[in-house]
Order: structure tokens, then C-alpha cells, then sequence
């Protein structure tokens, strides 16, 4: 008997050693086929089914299934990825968990909220800042002026009030002003390509930011002296403070923008010798720019000048169109999107000649939340009120900020990134709406290292086998049977009862975010002396 | 309204008594007695449960920390089967029966009632002052009778919504007045020659109250001095016709009576065997009898086992040939003299009469040669699994007896297990020689306890002769056999999932290959194969394999057990050559419909599928019900009528199949309860255009992608009604039910019939039609249960489904 057996994977012959699986051989042939509910060096438990192959006909797992001689292995097809599609969205329709947090998901910068808060909480404020600034081109436009819509979905409202993300935003900014740092975003390597903006309104500024940061080399063309558009009006209103808005410019300048002040298009310069210069051109012009459409040879419709949404792509090649000349936008965190969004789209056509909108990574959906979920959760956030600043500036103080922060519950997904149910949901395309269901939302951060959220759990039994190898005193278990099975230590101990010395191994195992490490959340809340907890905010078991 | 709610007596005795039992006493006596080992797990498990009717922590704890079983396995395993509870019980457990025959019934209404009647709130399933337990069990094998529940040890059928009052009643009562009693399971021995008065005792006759007759003949046989043994035998097959006696007189033909009471008994054995004096007058209760005597030709089952091959001859016997069931009504189970009488054993003997090395091939070719294929679904030749097995290495090797049967529909293998506990253990014997195994295991589900009992009993008598154990039959190879109690898991039918339960784990399946016979129990070469399958292989043996192969069909040799039921006239037990057709079983054994047309059968339970009446011609055999989308399974036949709703049926069998999924893959623990969430929707009036197509696509992909048979058969029976009865998808996605059975598509109405008798009122259970004498009566809809009382109780026929 050899010692190899020969088969083929979509066509393609591999020989793999006697009594591997065809997901090693398909591995060897750099075949990906996405697992779950593998681990190496533990026995197959075949359950997720998203590894399925098609062999003589069956729809069989690959990660279980023995390499034979000459076995014919069907991969590649849309049958299978038909099949594998199907398992991962019954496996979201029965996932309670929200990869990006509700407040992330809406707030139109995709700005990482609880990240943010994290860092505050931790009192790391320039890696908030970070954060801030790497996805809001203008964040003390917003830090000041955003109607905040973030807050209409954090989930703590519906325990007591909405985390004060905005005000947070101000705190960073305001830090930053008297720490007199300018915090700029990662740039991309520098692209050969060059870039104009008509126009410096908070939509142009948003282009430019997001050209410059795209590698690009960017000018900024406006009609006046000293750039801001409709945000000028907002210093002379006295809602935004008018040195906020020079830091928000200078900002742009020290990424790379090359401002060009005084020139009107169709006047100082012209379209045609926009194009010739540049590569790629991105009209910010303004509610005027609505008439100017004819004149420059563009397309119009009802509501303005005519743009492709999400791209901004006008009829001519290479140029790109957003702001209030397109559409009228409701707030300035909308506006800066939609600048921020055109920047991205003729970013993409510089690369590839083909102007993509911003991809938006996969995200599971909790949906509406009950207050009678909450409580568990309760017992990673602090418990307290609202916190308002105190000072007539409106600005908090740093301790103010930190325990404002510590009342994020933190809805986002301590794995996202790492997690593989997440990845493959982006990867073939699901659609988490074909099936309907929801999970009761929890957690068990009773005491202990690690974390579980049951509603994340699918189930794989990895960190079962694990616990038992580890001959853990009470380890975990599959409880019930059915639909209804879950993960759990025995006795409804707490899980990390069950995983008194498994538990990093377990957390690194688990393919999803169901288990996770308390210290991945925050430090625990800072002193919250100050703040006296009313019956209201207090955790059951406080 | 009027007060709806039983007036019970206070519970006497009933408040858990005070004082907190001897938890660590009670753990340590049942490790002492099952053992420590991991292995001991569920034995242990249904020991304390049987101790306290639960599973009390603190006694788990206790088994957790004193021995090997570790407290992630006790939780993992408890929580598993369905047996287990980690509540008190109340003091009497009510198991209604949520079987096809009684669903079809109206089983729903039946259960929907009890509830309110009991006042046990939604979700729980004992009242509040612990009186009584509600249990749904799969089916209780009186199908005949659906729809069935059982109180205690008592059982009442033909149940209808506004006869529960009265029911609980007559329970209640009749347990003060309840004497202990007797037993009837030692072996009654009738001297050779004598006459004898033959009672069916299996678990279904004793439902219908054989056990009570038994005695009551025992009594006048007493009290008469008549010369005449009175003998318990198994199954008789005629379940719709129970109790059953049969009169045997050497020399005479038997005479049989039907749904006998014992009321009848002194009368019989009078008739009988007191002639000498012809002035014993008779009585009401003879009189009634005489009436119910029956001649026909249903009643004579006790042709003897088939004579001749020739299938001209199989279908003169009324279509049934017996095989499995060989000597059936004849024999006392446990009646090894007799079993010895009636050729048992010489089968064995004949394996063993063959040189050692020769043997297994031998046998193997026999089998082989009569084409057998296993009964327990899927049809599997068995002359190649047993050669796999045998063609394994290594000392040792098991063979199991897959006496699981969870079918909500069927119960062959429990009467075959209760009526020939010798035979099926002569064709494992056999069948232990055929693949060198030196233990067998018979795998029998927890709620046949009679089944276990005579399974039990069988095997220690062979052992007290010295047949079982050192030596097989005294002068073979060794063979110990022993019995593992099933907690509560259809699922542990799949044979991957019964092996990690013999090895005290849950019970969930894996993936083959490796099939059991590679690799089963304890990772050896195991052989399994069905109880109707091993009770074949004897005469198979005996009369040689080409006699079976005359039997049956191209590809389905021999014959097969059915449980028939639902819309029949004649419903049973019954054994017929592979090969008939379905309109044969129906309309020639069966009697066709009970009453109008039968449309449609059920074939093979939760992973088969229906079977439009216009393709009744179809011969019963394992590739042409596959071509149909249905499968033989375990042999349930159900014949639907006009008032079935196909819809219905679809989402009965799929919620049982997604109850009991084992829920570890994907596709069958989400996919099958997404199927039936579009199914309720659909049934609730709530479906959406693209559902059907829906539930296609989804259930072609569980069937692909499930990990074992259950999840692959599960949209089976959806997937044939689709594809069969689609109009009636349709019709339920325009709001209408054309069976009228979807409550929520369904209203009642009076109409101008109503002569204003106000016996509807009288009878709703919820007050929903007010008491308007000699005018026309309104049903309040919006109280209104649609439990059916009210059109069933009218006698002008003045209600109607709309
Ligand atoms: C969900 C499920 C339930 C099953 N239940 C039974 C059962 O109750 N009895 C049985 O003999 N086989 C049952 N089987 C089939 C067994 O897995 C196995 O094929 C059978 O016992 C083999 O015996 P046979 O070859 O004699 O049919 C079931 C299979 C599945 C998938
Ligand atoms: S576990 Fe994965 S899919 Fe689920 S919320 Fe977290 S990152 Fe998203
Ligand atoms: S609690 Fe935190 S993560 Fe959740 S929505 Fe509110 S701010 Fe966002
Ligand atoms: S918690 Fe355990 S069973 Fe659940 S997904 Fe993670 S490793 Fe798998
Ligand atoms: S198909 Fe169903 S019963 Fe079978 S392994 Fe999968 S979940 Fe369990
Ligand atoms: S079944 Fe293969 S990875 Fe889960
Ligand atoms: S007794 Fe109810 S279906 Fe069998």
C-alpha cells in the first residue's frame, strides 16, 4: 500500500499522505475552503457544514471526510458555494451579536465609537484621537456641530440615557487644541497621481482629506480667502468655535492638502483645464452649484447637479460630483460622508480606473434591543448617569470623560476582525435577511477572564474539547438537545467556572466572538466616586 | 360563563414531604449499584430518576464528585434525553399521545385542553399543585383507538375534547377503589394437547384492557373447574379488533372473538368448555357478545406460517404472508418449551452444525443469497454488511439489535420484541456467529417496558439452561447478550448516535465512513441491524434463502411489517410480501376508507412522505417509494382521508423531526426549524409569496448538507406534499384551509339549521356560544377555541366550518 493517495480538486491532480482529509489535501493545493468548526489536533466534529465539497454527487464535509484514491473533489462551483452560502446565513439567522457596534453602523464617518470610548475610558486620549481622526476628516466640525444620530442608537438609551459620544468628540478635540497636537490620519504610500477639489466647504474639505490620505496629490481650488464654506457661518453664529475650525484647516494642510484660494471655476479656471491638469477632478461647489451644471457642460436632474450615488461619477470621465450642488444633505456628519465617500470613489478610479463605492465590511445585526436583556451587560460599564460637563465651556474635564466613557456597553464585537463567521459572511456574499430569527441577547461576564455570549455560539464544541484536554474541575458542556442546544459550564455555573485555567486557549480557539477576554473590553471603570449611583443604574447584583 | 374548570378533590398526601431526603445516601446507593465508570452514566442517571422522578443537583453533584463521570458529562447527558427531568413530576403523568394516527385525530385539541382543563400554564407542564404531568409521547400504539392518552398505567382513546371532564373524573375515582394488581407475566404452561383460551398480551391489547380479561378468564375458569388453560400470546396484529381471544381446541378449528370485555369472560369460557349443562342462561353480557361474534375471514389469523413460495398462494392469505411474525396469536412469549416446539433454535443449531471455519461464510452466503435487506430504514443488503464486519481484524466485535423505533407511527418492533424475545434473539445469535462476535446488545427504548421485560426474561431463561453465555446452545462459541435501556432520543435510532449512547454519551451522530462496522462500539467492528430484520434471519436459515427470495419483488425481497392506521376500516399489525401494492394494503387488508375517499398515505413516519391516492398502484418496495419521494423507513402506513390537511401533515412530521434533531449541524438543527417557521406561517395564514419556493430550495439543501439520516429525510415529507398536494399550499397562501383543520383559516358558524336545541352551548368548554333556547345560536368567535365540540355534539348538523 502507498503511503500517498492521489485525487483531484477541481481538476487539479494533489497527492496527499495516506489518511489526510480532503481539506488538507485541497490546503496543499492552496484550495481555501472556509472552517469553523475545525480545530488541528482535535477530532473532526463536523457540525458547522460550511467546509462542504461535493464528491460523486454528495455534498460531504471536507474536514472530515478521508482523501481516497482517486477521488474527484468538486470545490470551486457555485453549487457548493450555494451550499456554503446557505450554512453561514443559517448560522446569522441565528446569531445574536452586532460585529460593528448600532452607534459605528450609524454614524455616517463609520466612526469606531466604543473603540473610541475605550481609549478614552483607558485614558489613552491620543489613541482616541486616532481613532477619531482616521475616520472623521473634520471631527471638530462634528465634535460641535453633528446632531449626534449615534446617540439614537446606543443601546444604553435603553437602559437609562445615551453615552455622550458627542461630547466625548469635543473632549478629543479640545485636548488636542490645548495639547497643541495636530493628530493626523495613516496615509496611504503616495499614489503618482494628482487630484483637484473645486470647492472648500466642509464637502470639498472631506474630499481632499480623503484624497490626501489616499496618497494622492491634492489641491483644493475655492473661490475665497481662507476655505470653510458654510462652517465660516457657524463661527460668526458662535457655534463653532472659530479657532476649532483654523485647527480642522490646518489639519488638511499638514496631510498634504495644497489649498488654492481665490479661484472660481468657470471664471479663473476652467473644467477642461481641470482635466487636463489633473487626474481626477471633485466638484464640492456648493448649493450654487446646482445652476452651474449646463455651464460646465454636466448633466442635471431635479434635486441638483446629476452624480451617481455613493461614487459621486458624473457623466465625464474622471469627475466626480457631491455636496449640496448633488443633494442637499441633513447634517454636517452626512456632508462630510458624502465628501469623504467622492475622495474614496475617485481614489479607487486613480488606482484602477474604475470607481468603487466604499466597501462596508459585513456586520451582524442584533436589531431592537429589550431593557430586560441589558442588565448583563450592565456589569462591564459603569454605572452611572449621564455625565454632563460641568464647566460653562461645555467641554469635559479628563475625569469627567473617563466615567462618561466607562457607560459604553460595549456593542461591538470583541472579535471582529479575528472572527472567521464574520469573514466568510463577507467573503461569499450572504444575505443576512433570507432567513429570520433572533436569539435572546446575553452574557456571562459573571466573574473570571473570560466572556461568553451564548448568542454568538455556533455551537462547534472546540473550547468543550479543549476544557476537557485540559482536564478542567468542571469544564464545559452542549446543553439540552436541538435547536435549543447551547454552551455552558455544568450546574448553570458561570462559564468561567468551568474554564478556571483553559481559558486563553479557548478564547484563541473560538472561531467566532462568543467567547472573549474581559481585558479585551476596557479596564475595569475608573473611580466613579464622584457619581452616586441611583437605583435606576444599578446592576442587579450590585 | 359557565364554570369550565373540573372541580377536583383536594390531592390527598401530595406536598413533597418535608423533610429533605438523604441526597448523598441515595447517590452513593446508586453508584454502588450501577457503577462508577463513565460508562455507567445513564444507568445511573435513570436510576436517581426512577428513585425521585427527577434529577435532584444535589445528588448529580454528589455522583460527580464519587466517581469517574464528570459533572460537564452528567449535564451534557441528562439534558440530552428526553426522559430526564430536573423538576418534580406531578403525582400522576398524563402521556397524550402526539402520534400520526392521533394527530390526524385530533390530538392538538385533545392536549390544548387537558391544559386548561388542569390549569398547567403555558410553558410548564405540571399544574400548580403537582396533581398532574403532562407528557407528549410519539405514539402509544393504539392507533387504532387515536386519539389515545394514557393516566398512569391506564389508557383511553377515542378521545374527544368534551370527554376529558369525564375521564379525569372516572380516574380519579377509580384510583381509590384500584387493588393491587396481579401479574401477568410468569410463563403459563399448557400441557401438550389440552385445550387452550389464548389472550394477546401485548403492550397495545393490554392498553385496551387484555390484562383485565386475562384475569377475569383466569376467575371463571376457577370458578367453572373448565379443563382449559388459559395462555397469554403475543401480538395478534388485529389492533383494531382488541382484545382478542381465541378459542383452541386440538383437533377443531379455532374460534376467535373480538373486542372482548371481561364482562364476557364467564360467557366464553361457559360457551366453551361447560356444555354439559344446557341450562346456564345467558346473559345480557353473553347476549352482546354473540353480537360482535365475528366470522369473517379477518378473523382468522392464525393460518400458520406460509406454506408454499408461490406468491398466488401469499395472496390468497389475505395478502399477508408471516414470517417475522411466524406462529403469531400462537405463541407464549416466554415460553421456551414451546418456542422449541415450533422449530425455534434449529436454525441456530444449523449454523452450528457447520465446520468452524466454514461457518461465517457460510451463513453470511445465506443471507446474502435471500437478497435480505435491513428494516430499518434504509434498506442496506445485509449479507454485505455482515460480510464487512466479518471481513474486519481483531478479537472483538459487537452486534447490536436497533430496537430504538421512534417512528410517531409504528410499533412492529415493539411487538415483535414482546412476542418473539426467542426468535430475534436466535437471529443475533446468528448473526454473532456470522461475524465472530461474542457480545450482543439489545438497544430497546425506554418506553416499551414490556418489550424490556421479555427481552429480559428471555435471556435469562437461556442462560439458566446454559444457551447464553460460555457456550451458545450449550456446545457453541460464547455469547453473552444484555440489554441497554434507551432514555428518550428518536435520534438514537441513527446507528452512530445509539453507539454513543450504549457508550453513555449523548447521543448525536457522526459522520460516516467510518461505518460501524469499521468502527462502532468502542471504536470495534459492529454490526447493527433492525429487530424486524433479525427476526427474519431463523427462517431464512431454516426454510433456505431461496424461499425468501421467491418472495417479493426484483429488488425487496421477503416481506415486511406494517403499523396500518388513520382513515382505515381495518387497522393493525400486518406482515405482507414486498411487492403489493399500496391500494392493496388499503382497500383489500385495510377496507379502504373508513369513511368517503382516501387520498393520500403516509409512508415511512418523519422521513417518508405522502402518497397521492392516484399513485396507489405503486408496488411497496424500497426503489419504487424512493422514486416517489417517500421511503419504507420503519414500516408506518397512515392513511389520510379529505379532512387531512396536507399542510398540516407536512408540519406535524417536520416539527417531530426538528424537535428531535440532535441539533449539532447546521442545516438540520436552523435549516429544519426555519422550515417550520415558514410551515406555521403558512398554516397561521401568514405565508408570503415565494415561501413555497423557499421551502423547496432550503429543504433540497438540508437534505444535501445535513450530517445524518435525520436531517436528510426531515423535508421529506414537506418535499412530497409540495410536490403531490401543492394546490392546497396555495389555497392556505389565499387564506384558505380546504381540509378546514388550520385554525387560524377556519371559523365556526351556525347556521339557519339551528332549531335552537342549545346542546352546543351546553358542550363548549369556553362559554363561547350563549344559551338561547329555540333560537338560532352565535358562536362568539373571538372566544372560540375551534375545538369542535360544537359541530360534533349538534344533531342537526347546524355548524359549520367556514
Ligand atoms: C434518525 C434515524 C432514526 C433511526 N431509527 C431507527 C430505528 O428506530 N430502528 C432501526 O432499526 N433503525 C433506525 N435507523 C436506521 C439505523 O441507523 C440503521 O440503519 C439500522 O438500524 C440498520 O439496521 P438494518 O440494516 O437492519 O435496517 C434510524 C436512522 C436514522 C437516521
Ligand atoms: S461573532 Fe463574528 S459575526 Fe458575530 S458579531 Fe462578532 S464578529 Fe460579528
Ligand atoms: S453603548 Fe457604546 S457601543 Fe453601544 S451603542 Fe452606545 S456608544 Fe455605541
Ligand atoms: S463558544 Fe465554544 S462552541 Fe461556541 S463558537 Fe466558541 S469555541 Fe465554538
Ligand atoms: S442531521 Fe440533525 S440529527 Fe443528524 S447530526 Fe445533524 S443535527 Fe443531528
Ligand atoms: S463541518 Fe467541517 S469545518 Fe465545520
Ligand atoms: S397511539 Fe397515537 S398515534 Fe399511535
Amino acid at each position: 500500500m502507498s503511503s500517498t493517495v492521489t485525487l483531484t480538486i477541481d481538476g487539479r491532480t494533489v497527492e496527499a499522505p495516506q489518511g489526510a482529509t480532503v481539506l488538507e489535501a485541497a490546503r496543499m493545493l492552496g484550495v481555501e475552503i472556509p472552517t469553523l468548526c475545525h480545530f488541528p489536533g482535535l477530532p473532526p466534529s463536523a457540525s458547522c457544514l460550511v467546509c462542504l465539497v461535493k464528491i460523486d454527487g454528495r455534498m460531504v464535509p471536507s474536514c472530515a471526510t478521508v482523501a481516497e484514491e482517486g477521488m474527484k473533489v468538486e470545490s470551486e462551483t457555485e453549487e457548493v458555494f450555494e451550499a456554503r452560502r446557505t450554512a453561514l446565513e443559517l448560522l446569522l439567522s441565528d446569531h445574536t451579536g452586532d460585529c460593528l457596534a448600532p452607534c459605528h453602523r450609524i454614524c455616517p464617518a463609520q466612526l469606531n465609537i466604543p473603540l473610541m470610548l475605550r481609549h478614552i475610558q483607558n485614558g489613552q486620549v491620543e489613541k482616541a484621537l486616532q481613532t477619531l481622526c482616521g475616520a472623521v476628516s473634520l471631527p471638530g466640525a462634528t465634535a460641535w456641530l453633528c446632531p449626534a444620530p449615534c446617540e439614537k442608537g446606543c443601546r444604553r438609551g435603553v437602559w437609562d440615557a445615551p453615552t455622550a459620544i458627542r461630547d466625548e468628540e469635543r473632549f478629543l478635540v479640545q485636548t488636542e487644541l490645548e495639547k497643541g497636537w495636530t493628530v493626523l490620519p495613516e496615509k496611504d504610500p503616495p499614489l503618482e497621481r494628482t487630484a483637484a477639489v473645486v470647492g472648500a466647504g466642509p464637502t470639498g474639505l472631506a474630499a481632499a482629506w480623503r484624497l490626501a490620505r489616499g496618497g494622492a496629490r491634492t489641491v483644493l481650488f475655492h473661490r475665497g480667502e481662507k476655505g470653510g464654506g458654510s462652517l465660516r457661518a457657524e463661527t460668526k453664529r458662535g457655534t463653532l468655535p472659530a479657532e476649532v475650525l483654523e485647527h480642522e484647516l490646518a489639519r488638511l494642510r499638514a496631510l498634504g492638502v495644497e489649498f488654492c484660494p481665490r479661484t472660481e471655476l468657470g471664471k479663473d479656471v476652467s473644467l477642461e483645464a481641470l482635466r487636463e491638469e489633473f487626474d481626477a477632478v471633485i466638484l464640492a461647489l456648493g448649493p450654487s452649484g446646482r445652476e452651474q451644471a449646463g455651464r460646465l457642460g454636466l448633466a442635471s436632474g431635479p434635486a441638483g447637479l446629476r452624480a451617481k450615488p455613493h461614487t459621486g461619477e458624473t457623466d465625464l470621465p474622471g469627475v466626480f460630483a457631491a455636496g449640496a450642488a448633488v443633494k442637499r444633505t441633513p447634517h454636517i456628519a452626512r456632508t462630510l460622508a458624502e465628501g469623504q465617500n467622492a475622495g474614496e470613489a475617485a481614489i479607487a478610479w486613480l488606482r484602477t480606473g474604475r470607481a468603487a463605492a466604499p466597501a462596508r465590511p459585513f456586520s451582524s445585526m442584533t436589531g431592537r434591543v429589550e431593557r430586560k436583556e441589558l442588565p448583563d451587560f450592565l456589569r462591564l460599564a459603569g454605572r452611572i448617569p449621564r455625565v454632563s460637563p460641568a464647566s460653562e465651556t461645555g467641554v469635559f474635564r479628563p475625569a469627567e470623560a473617563r466615567a462618561e466613557a466607562s457607560r459604553c456597553l460595549h456593542c461591538d464585537c470583541r472579535s471582529v476582525g479575528a472572527c472567521k463567521l464574520q469573514r466568510y459572511a463577507e467573503q461569499y456574499g450572504v444575505n443576512p435577511k433570507r432567513f429570520s430569527g433572533r436569539q435572546r441577547m446575553e452574557i456571562d461576564a459573571r466573574r473570571g477572564e473570560a466572556l461568553f455570549e451564548p448568542g454568538k455560539c455556533i455551537l462547534c464544541g472546540i473550547c468543550v474539547q479543549i476544557a476537557e484536554r485540559a482536564r478542567e474541575e468542571l469544564g464545559l458542556t452542549f446543553i439540552g438537545r436541538g435547536f435549543d442546544v447551547r454552551i455552558g459550564a455544568p450546574f448553570s455555573d458561570a462559564i468561567a467556572d468551568g474554564l478556571r485555567r483553559a481559558a486563553r486557549e479557548c478564547v484563541a480557539a473560538c472561531p467566532t466572538g462568543a467567547l472573549t477576554l474581559r481585558e479585551e473590553t476596557a479596564v475595569p471603570p475608573p473611580s466613579l466616586d464622584r457619581f452616586s449611583p441611583t437605583p435606576e443604574n444599578r446592576a442587579p447584583d450590585a | 360563563m359557565k364554570p369550565s374548570v373540573l372541580d377536583l378533590p383536594p390531592a390527598a398526601g401530595l406536598a413533597p414531604s418535608e423533610a429533605e431526603p438523604d441526597w448523598t445516601r441515595a447517590a452513593e446507593e446508586i453508584l454502588d449499584q450501577c457503577g462508577r465508570d463513565r460508562k455507567a452514566l445513564i444507568p445511573v442517571l435513570q436510576a436517581v430518576q426512577e428513585r425521585f422522578g427527577w434529577l435532584p443537583e444535589p445528588v448529580l453533584r454528589h455522583i460527580a464528585a464519587h466517581s469517574d463521570i464528570t459533572p460537564a458529562a452528567i449535564v451534557g447527558v441528562a439534558t440530552f434525553y428526553d426522559m430526564f427531568r430536573f423538576r418534580p413530576a406531578g403525582r400522576h403523568t398524563i402521556r397524550v399521545c402526539r402520534g400520526t394516527a392521533c394527530h390526524v385525530a385530533g390530538a392538538e385539541r385533545i392536549e390544548a385542553e387537558l391544559r386548561r382543563l388542569l390549569k398547567i400554564p403555558p410553558g410548564d407542564d405540571t399544574d400548580p399543585e403537582r396533581r398532574f404531568t403532562i407528557e407528549p409521547v410519539a405514539c402509544l400504539g393504539c392507533c387504532t383507538l387515536a386519539p389515545v392518552m394514557k393516566i398512569d398505567e391506564r389508557t383511553y382513546g377515542r378521545l374527544s375534547p368534551e370527554k376529558l371532564p369525564g375521564v379525569i373524573r372516572q380516574f380519579l375515582a377509580d384510583e381509590e377503589t384500584r387493588a393491587a394488581r396481579r401479574s401477568t407475566e410468569e410463563p403459563r404452561r399448557a400441557a401438550a394437547g389440552k385445550p387452550e383460551i389464548r389472550v394477546g398480551l401485548g403492550s397495545c391489547c393490554m392498553a385496551k384492557g387484555s390484562g383485565r380479561l386475562f384475569h377475569a378468564l383466569e376467575d371463571a375458569v376457577e370458578r367453572l373447574e373448565a379443563d382449559v388453560a388459559v395462555k397469554r400470546v403475543g401480538c395478534v396484529g388485529m389492533c383494531h379488533r382488541t382484545p382478542m381471544v381465541e378459542i383452541s381446541v386440538p383437533g377443531r378449528e379455532s374460534v376467535f372473538y373480538t373486542g372482548v370485555s371481561p364482562d364476557d369472560a364467564a360467557a366464553i369460557v361457559e360457551r366453551h368448555f361447560k356444555p354439559r349443562d344446557p341450562l346456564v342462561r345467558l346473559t345480557e353480557g353473553w347476549r352482546r357478545f354473540l353480537d360482535r361474534l365475528l366470522n369473517d375471514e379477518e378473523a382468522k389469523p392464525g393460518e400458520g406460517a406460509m406454506d408454499s413460495a408461490d406468491p398466488a398462494v401469499s395472496r390468497f392469505l389475505g395478502r399477508q404472508a408471516h414470517i417475522a411474525t411466524e406462529h403469531f396469536g400462537r405463541l407464549d412469549p416466554l415460553d421456551l418449551e414451546e418456542y422449541l416446539a415450533h422449530e425455534g433454535f434449529q436454525a441456530l443449531g444449523r449454523c452450528l452444525e457447520k465446520e468452524e471455519t466454514s461457518r461465517p461464510a457460510w451463513i453470511a452466503d445465506q443471507i446474502e443469497a435471500s437478497g435480505l435487506r435491513g428494516r430499518g430504514g434504509a434498506g442496506f443488503p445485509a449479507g454485505r454488511k455482515w460480510r464487512a464486519v466479518q471481513a474486519q481484524p481483531g478479537p472483538v466485535k459487537y452486534v447490536i439489535c436497533n430496537g430504538d423505533e421512534g417512528d410517531p407511527g409504528a410499533f412492529m418492533d415493539r411487538m415483535l420484541l414482546e412476542s418473539f424475545p426467542y426468535r430475534i434473539i436466535e437471529g443475533m445469535a446468528i448473526a454473532a456467529l456470522a461475524v465472530g462476535a461474542r457480545e450482543g446488545i439489545f438497544y430497546i427504548r425506554r418506553e416499551y417496558p414490556l418489550a424490556v421485560h421479555r427481552v429480559r426474561a428471555a435471556i435469562g431463561e437461556l442462560e439458566r439452561r446454559g444457551w447464553l453465555g460460555e457456550r451458545l446452545l450449550g456446545k457453541g462459541p460464547p455469547l453473552r447478550i444484555r440489554i441497554a435501556e434507551g432514555a428518550g432520543a428518536f435520534v438514537c435510532g441513527e446507528e452512530t448516535a445509539l453507539i454513543a449512547s450504549i457508550e453513555g454519551r449523548r447521543g448525536t451522530p457522526r459522520l460516516r465512513p467510518p461505518f460501524p462496522a469499521q468502527s462502532g462500539l468502542d471504536g470495534k467492528p459492529t454490526l447493527i441491524n433492525n429487530v424486524e430484520t433479525f427476526a427474519l434471519v431463523p427462517w431464512i436459515i431454516r426454510r433456505g434463502p431461496d424461499r425468501f427470495a421467491a418472495i417479493g419483488s426484483k429488488n425487496s425481497k421477503g416481506t415486511k411489517v406494517f403499523a396500518l392506521a388513520g382513515a382505515v376500516k381495518r387497522g393493525g399489525l400486518i406482515e405482507v410480501p414486498m411487492g403489493v401494492t399500496i391500494r392493496e394494503i388499503v382497500e383489500e387488508i385495510g377496507g379502504g376508507a373508513r369513511e368517503g375517499r382516501w387520498k393520500a398515505v403516509q409512508i415511512g413516519g418523519p422521513s417518508g412522505g405522502c402518497v397521492p391516492e392516484r399513485l396507489a398502484d405503486t408496488p411497496i418496495d424500497y426503489d419504487s417509494l424512493r422514486e416517489l419521494g417517500a421511503i419504507m423507513g420503519s414500516g408506518s402506513l397512515v392513511v389520510l382521508d379529505e379532512r387531512t390537511c396536507m399542510v398540516d401533515i407536512a408540519r406535524y412530521f417536520l416539527r417531530f423531526t426538528q424537535d428531535q434533531s440532535c441539533g449539532k449541524c447546521t442545516f438540520c438543527r436552523i435549516g429544519s426549524k426555519r422550515m417550520l417557521e415558514i410551515l406555521d406561517r403558512i398554516c397561521e395564514g401568514r405565508g408570503r409569496s415565494g415561501d413555497l419556493e423557499e421551502l423547496e430550495q432550503l429543504g433540497r439543501q438540508i437534505s444535501a448538507g445535513s450530517l445524518c439520516g435525520l436531517g436528510k429525510t426531515a423535508p421529506n415529507p414537506v418535499l412530497t406534499t409540495l410536490r403531490y398536494f401543492r394546490d392546497e399550499y396555495e389555497a392556505h397562501l389565499q387564506g384558505r384551509c380546504p381540509a378546514g383543520k388550520c385554525t387560524a383559516l377556519i371559523r365556526y358558524v351556525v347556521t339557519d339549521r339551528c332549531v335552537g336545541c342549545t346542546l352546543c352551548a351546553q358542550h363548549c368548554p369556553v362559554g363561547a356560544i350563549p344559551m338561547t333556547p329555540y333560537r338560532k345560536h352565535e358562536i362568539n368567535d373571538d372566544l372560540c377555541t375551534r375545538c369542535d365540540t360544537c359541530r360534533t355534539v349538534c344533531p342537526y348538523e347546524a355548524v359549520e366550518i367556514r
